[in-house]
């Protein structure tokens, strides 16, 4: 097998040979370097495209990033004084909240005491605690615009109302008062109570009762 | 603008540091691989094209500049040798084709189709001539591995196909020449 294969060698080892023509190899090498010039020239191009590009695209980015500085610049107090206000918002709330949220759950809760002889103070102390929270309360309130703070004064208010009424029948009652609630009973058609109320003027502004006459 | 050669070439360089060096820019790496390779892929283009010296030059052209344009997607697997003639193999049968494509649409050319009759039926008295009538296929795969030396795997390799094919073109081919030839001869 080998000397067949041997043989077989020599045989197309003898086979007609030539050499490439006169040019040939010049021909092949120039090509090779006009090759790489173009290349070269396709680099150098892309790299000048790729630095134009790049400046484009930082100049785009320092734009995008420059703008809304030179619109409103935001400084690190800034953001302090934001956050600062933010929580001091929140302390707002909670202040309200807990401002207001023992006089209304007193209002709100059934007085034992109240059926004794202790109620008048009760009433009292009712009544100066709702005007202590009622103003401070409306003035924590009102600028948050909360619903919940809206719904704490509304009940502060009531609660106030309430109570004033109560502690000025204990205490020296104005003629205004004792006028508005006649006006009250005589509404209801509440006979009595109207005259009660009509003695207690007659007795605490006879001046009233003689003018009037 | 001047090219650029002032890189050093290693004192004997492997055919992929050639090609390397050739992709980073120094032609004399190309004039140092071409040296190595011009006589082997002409003799085996001149040979496998009938003896055509112009054909020769020209698929020699066409497979260098092949080489050229691919330098820089080259994968060096210190094989180049058997990727140039895969490069050759490839050019070859391209060229065979647009003639086999040029002579049928020339069949009214009766000088060139006589020819070509009257060349089928030469007898033949060397292998020169009974390899010029074998297909283009088995006379590639024949001087690939008696006349450049490569194994049936590397001829596979290179020609993209399985060795059981290059085998039976091998086999197919040298019974042909045998017979055309006789047995003492080959």
């Amino acid at each position: 097998m080998s000397d067949t294969h041997n043989k077989l060698q020599n045989e197309f080892k003898n086979l007609p040979d030539a050499q490439p023509p006169f040019g040939h190899d010049t021909r092949i090498k120039a090509l090779a370097r006009e090759h790489l010039q173009s290349q070269r020239d396709d680099r150098a191009r892309t790299k000048r495209w790729a630095g134009g590009l790049a400046t484009l695209a930082s100049a785009a980015l320092v734009f995008l990033i420059a703008a809304p500085l030179l619109q409103k610049p935001i400084t690190l107090e800034s953001v302090e004084e934001l956050s600062d206000a933010i929580a001091s918002e929140q302390m707002i709330i909670e202040d309200a909240a807990s401002a207001v949220e023992p006089a209304i759950r007193h209002e709100i809760t059934p007085q034992k005491s109240s059926a004794g002889g202790g109620s008048e103070a009760i009433e009292l102390d009712r009544a100066e605690s709702a005007q202590i929270v009622l103003p401070r309360a409306k003035i924590l309130a009102e600028p948050l615009a909360n619903d919940e703070a809206d719904n704490l004064v509304g009940r502060a208010t009531k609660s106030f109302s309430g109570a004033q009424l109560k502690s000025e029948d204990v205490e020296s009652p104005t003629l205004e008062s004792l006028l508005a609630k006649l006006e009250q009973a005589e509404k209801k058609s509440n006979l009595e109570k109207a005259k009660q109320i009509r003695d207690e003027i007659t007795r605490l502004f006879p001046d009233y009762i003689n003018n009037k006459k | 603008m001047p090219i650029n050669n002032s890189r050093l070439l290693p004192l004997k360089p492997t055919d992929d540091e050639l090609i390397a060096a050739y992709a980073g820019g120094t032609a004399d790496a190309f004039d140092a691989l071409y040296a190595r390779y011009r006589e082997r892929v002409y003799s085996y283009c001149f040979r496998a094209l009938s003896y055509d010296e112009s054909q020769a030059a020209d698929c020699c052209q066409e497979i260098w500049m092949k080489v050229i344009k691919a330098t820089s997607t080259y994968r060096s697997n210190g094989h180049f040798d058997r990727w140039l003639f895969g490069l050759a193999h490839n050019c070859l049968v391209d060229r065979y084709r647009q003639q086999s494509k040029m002579l049928l649409s020339d069949s009214d050319d009766e000088a060139v189709s006589l020819e070509n009759f009257v060349h089928r039926f030469e007898q033949c008295d060397n292998l020169q001539t009974a390899l010029q009538k074998l297909p283009l296929a088995q006379r590639s795969a024949l001087l690939l591995h008696y006349c450049e030396g490569y194994s049936l795997t590397e001829i596979a390799d290179l020609q993209s196909i399985s060795t059981q094919t290059i085998k039976s073109r091998l086999r197919y081919g040298l019974s042909k020449v045998r017979g055309w030839l006789g047995e003492d001869h080959v």
